[in-house]
């Protein structure tokens, strides 16, 4: 028996219209209330200030993070600003994670620059940075860094800004100290990128020529996971340069790679007798956590390690960002960051320079910032830039670590500073 | 904020662009040939070395190799970038050469490789090739004549960097879609070819292949050849829509991705291949956190978008190889002439007879 072919079920243009009827009328009734919630003549208007901030990767997890928080936090005050005053402008955040990679990072920025963002708070390395440099000043795009420092992207006419200064500083004062300190005799260790081999140039050109000193240096891959060999070879120049008194150890690195060194460097005996030094990099909480690596802490308070870093002492800005900080993220400290003081100057730059533009545009906003700069103070200090885009000076406080008199925990002490105008060093 | 089209569409088009010729290269060594090259960023790089070198050297001779300018710093290629600019004809001619070039310095080292992949099979192949591919990524990026080393080559201009710059990467766009079409009907045609039924049956029965005669080293070697070539010709494309070569860009994850987009899509099947790499390319985009923004959705959740991400995309993987092992499309038999000519005798008889069984799968 043959079955009943079933008809297909068909729809009446009466209910296909009812439908579209539906579909329209509450396609109205949204905009209706969408508009009847912004107040007359007040539109609501919305910039994004998208970031390009590193949350993966070994050399950013921990840091990544605070600093990504210390920018969310620039644009809620802001906004809470606008708010109180009645502006209809808002800035929303919307943040890419670049894992530390110059391919990530211009993925991040093609993204960010697909969704319509025209200003951007990172990247936050200089490899980062010099990978997104072409693509940014190409397409209008201004990028702020917070934390890159090397000398490559120190370029004029491109659409880079980067709030601290560039290494040039750092390396004087760094050489400074450690010549002031009695070390004429100085093995390196640094990351092999751009970052790394540049300051790792300008320390040593700085001792050599000026402190008539003696460097040796290990370059290690910035991806390897195991330093022994490096941290070996590390160790015979430091025997081969005497491990006397006159003798000290500069590490350049980030998170994951400093505290590998620092690990395998507890077991070499020339190794522990000297004095560490570290770029400004290193000062990173997580090389001060004792419950996670004692040893590391341990080693780095036998060593002494001291650095510097480009920030004022004291700042009320800085206060009230730290507190503000606390009160928004309960238990957390931005001083494990010191970078986190940069992105929040970063993002409020960015925002200021939108609102100096009047108008959500790179090209605008690149030629107002900065102006905007020159007048700003912010948290990590004074962010008048030079001709390429870079802030133009900055004090360096002397750090090192010790046990705090007080809690006993480790911490990083400020004892000196290191003054732009005069090139003076200071002893607290 | 709406979408910016104009950035948008280019960076899908050229990714997918990138991608699936990646994965056609893979395909049909893997696929077809039955040689899992894990090594294809090896392949891969050489494309971007071989172009971002001669560009930018070439660039350089162009502009008189200023003495007081670092070839490797920013500074470097932004005076390249200004020659490329300045010479329309000059980029252009170079990004030609730079894929001729880097087509045939890749399928070089394919024939390289397939040395140690008549001794090795399988598992092995696999951990040899993705060995060559990290040994190489090491010894470049601590090694500046090549790339730059750490530094890499930055001023690798887009050869259309010339035009205004809203359209240079749509332009480009099309460039590489057109070139990633034109290999696509390649790689079909060439594994419907009598060469491509020698792959597989190399890919089923190596040993059988040669007791009827097939020289299977040779043909091994051929295979990694073409497909070492055709990841040559990706990763210039690759160099030249990122304008800059950093070998520490060059890393195993770019050959997985390309294992996975076959997989996904369907061994041994173009159509496959093509499904997957737009399967991957999208999947990147809806995970991304600036995603929802496209759509002036700004949703602030408590946790970071860019920690699930990853997890994300694991899933739906797993998810789409639980339901579909065989990929979205499986390998179906070849198209040849005659099994078309058997088709078509087949079809007017009413009585249904059955289909006639293809010619095997080879």
């Amino acid at each position: 028996m043959a079955m009943e072919e079933q008809k297909p079920r068909k729809w009446s243009p009466i209910l296909i219209v009812l439908i579209a009827l539906v579909i329209v009328l509450a396609g109205a009734l949204g905009w209706a209330l969408v508009q009847l919630a912004a107040p007359a003549g007040q539109a609501r208007v919305t910039y994004t200030i998208g970031g390009a901030i590193a949350v993966t990767g070994a050399a950013y997890q921990t840091d990544g993070p605070i600093r990504r928080d210390a920018a969310i936090l620039a644009v809620d005050q802001m906004n809470a600003q606008l708010e109180a005053a009645g502006s209809p402008v808002r800035f929303v955040w919307t943040n890419e994670n670049t894992a530390g990679t110059a391919d990530g990072a211009r993925a991040a920025f093609q993204l960010l620059a697909a969704a319509g963002v025209k200003v951007v708070v990172g990247p936050l390395s200089t490899g980062e940075v010099s990978a997104i440099r072409d693509f940014v000043t190409q397409n209008k795009i201004v990028s702020i860094s917070p934390s890159s420092t090397g000398v490559g992207p120190a370029i004029p006419n491109d659409y880079v800004f980067r709030a601290p200064p560039t290494d040039i500083p750092q390396a004087k004062a760094l050489a400074q100290l450690v010549d002031d300190l009695g070390y004429d005799e100085v093995a390196i260790i640094a990351r092999n990128d751009d970052y790394g081999r540049g300051f790792a140039d300008l320390f040593e050109s700085r001792m050599e020529t000026v402190y008539s000193g003696t460097v040796l240096r290990i370059m290690y891959a910035t991806d390897a996971t195991d330093l022994a060999t490096e941290v070996s070879q590390l160790n015979a120049n430091v025997q081969s340069l005497g491990p006397g008194a006159n003798t000290a150890v500069l590490m350049v690195a980030f998170e994951g790679d400093g505290l590998e060194i620092v690990d395998e460097a507890r077991l070499q005996a020339n190794l522990r007798g000297v004095r560490w030094f570290g770029s400004e990099s290193t000062r990173r909480s997580a090389f001060l956590n004792e419950s996670a690596v004692p040893q590391v802490v341990q080693f780095l308070l036998d060593t002494q390690f001291t650095g510097f870093f480009a920030t004022p002492p004291v700042n009320p800005v800085t206060t009230a960002f730290e507190q503000a900080y606390t009160a928004a993220y309960p238990g957390r400290d931005p001083k494990k960051s010191p970078y986190s003081y940069y992105s929040y100057d970063s993002a409020w730059l960015a925002m200021l320079s939108v609102l100096a533009a009047g108008r959500y545009d790179g090209e605008a906003i690149a030629t107002a910032l900065p102006g905007v700069a020159e007048k700003f103070i912010g948290a990590s200090g004074h962010k008048m830039l030079d001709a390429n885009g870079d802030a133009i000076f900055a004090d360096y406080t002397g750090w090192r670590v010790v046990r705090d008199a007080t809690t006993n925990a480790p911490t990083y002490q400020p004892f000196a500073l290191w003054r732009f105008a005069t090139e003076e060093l200071e002893f607290f | 904020m709406p979408v910016d089209l104009a950035f948008l569409l280019p960076l899908l088009g050229t990714t997918f662009g990138i991608f699936l010729i990646l994965a056609l290269s893979f395909n049909i060594e893997y696929g077809y040939a039955g040689q899992p090259n894990l090594g294809k960023v090896f392949f891969y790089s050489i494309g971007g070395y071989v172009a971002g070198a001669l560009t930018t050297h070439a660039l350089w001779a162009l502009a008189g190799s200023p003495a007081d300018v670092p070839f490797l710093e920013d500074a470097g290629g932004a005076v390249r970038f200004a020659v490329a600019r300045a010479n329309p004809a000059a980029i252009v001619g170079l990004f030609i050469a730079s894929l001729a070039l880097a087509a045939l310095v890749g399928a070089a080292f394919g024939w390289l490789t397939s040395y140690p992949a008549l001794r090795l099979r399988g598992d092995f192949l696999a951990i040899v090739l993705i060995a060559v591919g990290e040994a190489s990524r090491v010894f470049v990026l601590n090694y500046e004549p090549i790339a730059g080393g750490v530094f890499g080559l930055s001023g690798v201009p887009n050869p259309f960097a010339w035009l205004p710059p809203r359209v240079v990467d749509a332009v480009y766009a099309v460039l590489v879609l057109v070139i990633a079409f034109g290999l696509y009907v390649f790689a079909i045609r060439l594994t419907n070819s009598p060469f491509g039924r020698l792959l597989k049956s190399l890919r089923d029965d190596e040993l059988a292949s040669g007791v009827y005669g097939k020289d299977t080293p040779k043909v091994k070697a051929r295979a990694l050849m073409i497909g070492s070539g055709m990841a040559g010709i990706a990763g210039a494309l690759y160099v030249f829509y990122v304008q800059n070569v950093y070998a520490a860009d060059f890393i195993p994850i770019v050959s997985f991705l390309a294992v996975t987009m076959v997989i996904v899509g369907g061994v041994a099947n173009h159509k496959g291949t093509l499904v997957g790499a737009a399967f991957m390319t999208f999947l990147d985009l809806v995970t991304r956190p600036v995603f929802p923004t496209f759509f002036d959705i700004y949703w602030r959740p408590p946790f970071d978008m860019n920690y699930v991400r990853y997890l994300t995309i694991g899933v739906i993987i797993i998810v789409v190889l639980m339901f579909r092992p065989q990929g979205l499309l499986p390998e179906r038999p070849v198209e040849t002439s005659a099994l078309k000519v058997a088709r078509r005798r087949a079809r007017p008889s009413p009585s249904s007879n059955p289909e006639p069984e293809p010619p095997g799968r080879g």
